[in-house]
């Protein structure tokens, strides 16, 4: 049953891990799987890791897409790592990444009462943090529209509205010591931006930063402070409102690395 | 619910945990197979990563679910579908994220919808950024006894060097690969077009296309010129979309009205909804007519109104008629013909005292359905919803931003033979009296208790907006 990639490589990629039982081969619990050529039915035993949208299946039985049904029958059991395929109106479908013995060495790890979507929320800041530039606390000390920030080109729906922060650093987790950065940041409500973090000044929180590479945002003079970006909805957590980036953060601190 | 009338939330059961704002919807049929629908809305993968989804009903619209074929990250940032007589589906994008201030257009392609296999990229352009993507698709014949599938996408192409009003079209789309050319359509000097570009397509060749010509103000009370253009060979007439010249000025595209008012407001002002580029256009389909045609706009003719215009043209859009209809405080117009020659129309009408930035319990959103038998003398009003205005509150609960749009820049109609269907978003409450004439949800949900509830049945969600289907028989 087990594949090439590790179980640690496939929790990476996936959305939605579970450990399961098939209980029938080349067959659906929704009709708008019409090809059941390669589904089985699993019945979802445990929910290791899930997004809020599944995690209602445990002890209920799903649609599983597989790779080689050749490799299972019903009865088995196993950790399925996958991700969501198919959201109907009697069940959802999952594709599986791959497959593993429920005996061997398991990820994410089978810890008893974890909460499958606090799992999956940490891993996601986890990787967040691991792709940002900079990784800060500290506070908002001001707010300016930059000078190209063009709001003025006329009708443009996607216009993101640039504006920059000005934040006043208490505690550099990652990246260098620095006691003030500017952020860049889209005031625009737009769907293509309303997700990004909206910051005003006495904003007090965490910051996870990207530094502006690439395109309009790059500033010209090589004198002026770096200029970093906040565009995802993570980039930023209220102190007065914990997540996910204050629980890492304190993992951290505890282990010594923050 | 009348016989003839289905109204059905598409949201499935198993997503009966969402609370997303799931504007702007977009709707496309099967020609060839009407059971099989496809809708589109700002929702976005609820798995947290992968492609963006879309809604697909393999029942006639009865029931919904949602599947990621979009290759978008989580949602798209605009999305407009339709299938072809081939029932390839078709979707023109706005792909996500936005990078450098540019806007990525993509014009998509999926030749079997249920297989699950993410959508082909087509047509793929960035550069200055391009707006709105609306897509329609026809048929043509293809010499070899079959049919070509011939696809117009109107789109705001900031890479023009003035105008901004743009087609992207190709008269053998199913080709691989495809042909795509494009042209800039609003040939007058100008400061740039709004975001709407709407294109019609009718069998015998016929393309018109709409868009509101820039012609003055300033931020946010822009001046425009309505226009419409037309193309009599699928594209292929010299110059493209030449066919119709206004006699002010001998150029192409007729003046339909001009120096009108359409502010551009990027804020929730307008029963939380912004406003600022709203436009329909529809041709009657039936064989002969392709000389008929209707439009829509919205502008300000008073203080602080926002005021739909439905017009009709049947000379091929050389002149037209004053408003058969005049809509005041509206939005998301759009209008289609059957092939028994009856004209629709539907519009989200804001009602209760209106004062902009302001919303309170005695405003509503009221989506209308209006039929006519003699092309717009005389209707018939089918109230499909009416929703309280300020609820949900923008922005929703627990955010500190609102979103915009609130219901959508858009909502579509079509007909397919004699009946008509559409698609419109609303405020989710499961409350008969929103819905006069009866409605369908799939999400878990309690008529008399007016609460929906998460997948477990038990746990009680919070009221959002979501996409709702319609169709009906005249």
């Amino acid at each position: 049953m087990a594949g090439t990639a590790s179980p640690e490589e496939l929790a990476a990629k996936a959305r939605f891990v579970f450990r399961g039982t098939v209980q029938q081969l080349n067959a659906t619990t929704i009709p708008e799987v019409r090809d059941t050529s390669h589904t089985a039915v699993v019945r979802v035993d445990q929910t290791m890791q899930a997004p809020k949208s599944l995690r209602h299946y445990t002890g209920k039985e799903i649609t599983v897409r597989l790779d080689d049904p050749n490799q299972m029958k019903a009865g088995d059991e196993a950790m399925f790592y996958t991700d969501a395929w198919l959201f109907g109106n009697g069940g959802v479908a999952v594709r599986s990444l791959g497959e593993h013995d429920v005996g061997t060495r398991t990820a994410p790890p089978l810890t008893p009462g974890s909460d499958p979507v606090t799992y999956l929320e940490d891993r996601d800041a986890q990787a967040h943090y691991d792709s940002a530039d900079l990784v800060v606390s500290g506070t908002v000390s001001g707010v300016t529209v930059p000078p190209d920030a063009r709001d003025n080109r006329g009708p443009r729906e996607h216009d993101p509205q640039w504006r920059e922060a000005v934040v006043d650093v208490e505690q550099v987790h990652k990246g260098q010591p620095t006691r003030q950065v500017v952020v860049r940041f889209p005031a625009s409500l737009d769907r293509a931006w309303h997700q990004a973090p909206k910051l005003r000044a006495g904003d007090r929180g965490h910051f996870l930063l990207h530094g502006a590479e690439t395109g309009p945002l790059v500033r010209g003079a090589e004198e002026e402070p770096r200029l970093y970006t906040a565009l995802h909805p993570e980039d930023f957590e209220r102190a007065d409102h914990p997540g996910p980036i204050r629980r890492m953060l304190s993992r951290m601190k505890e282990a010594g690395k923050s | 619910m009348p016989a003839n009338l289905t109204l059905v939330n598409i949201i499935p059961q198993s997503l009966s945990g969402e609370t997303n704002f799931d504007s702007e919807p977009n709707l496309a049929v099967d020609p060839a197979n009407p059971s099989l629908i496809c809708a589109s809305a700002f929702t976005p993968n609820p798995a947290g990563s992968g492609d963006a989804p879309i809604y697909v009903s393999s029942d006639g619209g009865n029931t919904w679910s949602l599947q990621a074929i979009v290759p978008s990250d989580q949602m798209t940032a605009d999305i407009t579908l339709r299938f072809s007589a081939n029932s390839n589906l078709y979707a023109g994008i706005i792909r996500t994220p936005i990078q450098n201030d540019a806007p990525r257009l993509n014009i998509l392609r999926s030749t079997n919808v249920l297989s699950g296999v993410e959508m082909t990229v087509l047509v793929d352009r960035t550069g200055q950024g391009v707006d709105q993507p609306y897509i329609q698709v026809g048929s043509a014949a293809d010499g070899q006894g079959g049919t070509a599938d011939v696809v117009v996408c109107g789109d705001n192409d900031f890479n023009q060097p003035s105008q901004t009003a743009t087609l992207d079209f190709s008269a053998s789309a199913a080709s691989s690969p495809a042909p795509f050319s494009t042209a800039a359509v609003d040939v007058r000097a100008g400061n740039g077009d709004a975001p709407s570009i709407r294109p019609a397509i009718h069998a015998d060749g016929t393309v018109y296309a709409a868009f509101l010509s820039r012609t003055g103000g300033n931020d946010p009370n822009f001046i425009y010129n309505v226009v419409v253009t037309r193309d009599d060979q699928l594209g292929q007439g010299a110059p493209p979309f030449g066919a119709l010249t206004d006699p002010s000025d001998g150029l192409a595209g007729v003046l339909v009205a001009t120096n009108r008012l359409i502010p551009f407001i990027n804020q929730p002002v307008f029963g939380q909804e912004r406003i600022g580029s709203t436009l329909t256009i529809g041709v009657d389909p039936r064989a002969g007519q392709s000389g008929t045609v209707f439009l829509a706009w919205a502008d300000r003719v008073s203080q602080n109104d926002y005021t739909i215009h439905l017009v009709k043209s049947t000379d091929r859009g050389q002149t037209w008629s004053a408003d058969l209809l005049t809509i005041t405080n509206a939005t998301n117009p759009a209008v289609a013909v059957n092939t028994d020659g009856v004209l629709a129309f539907v519009y989200q009408q804001l009602t209760g005292p209106f004062t902009p930035n302001q919303v309170s319990a005695a405003n509503r959103w009221v989506t209308h359905l209006q039929t006519s038998t003699d092309m717009g003398t005389t209707w018939n009003d089918l109230v499909l919803a009416t929703t309280p205005a300020n609820q949900p509150p923008n922005p929703p609960p627990g955010q500190v931003q609102a979103m915009l749009p609130y219901l959508g820049d858009y909502l579509h109609l079509m007909a397919a033979g004699s009946t008509f269907y559409g698609i419109f978003s609303a405020n989710n409450t499961p409350d008969p009296a929103d819905f006069p004439n009866g409605v369908v949800f799939q999400r878990n949900h309690d008529m008399n208790a007016r609460t929906l509830f998460d997948v477990d049945g038990v746990t009680p969600v919070d009221i959002s907006i979501d996409p709702f289907f319609f169709k009906l028989t005249p």
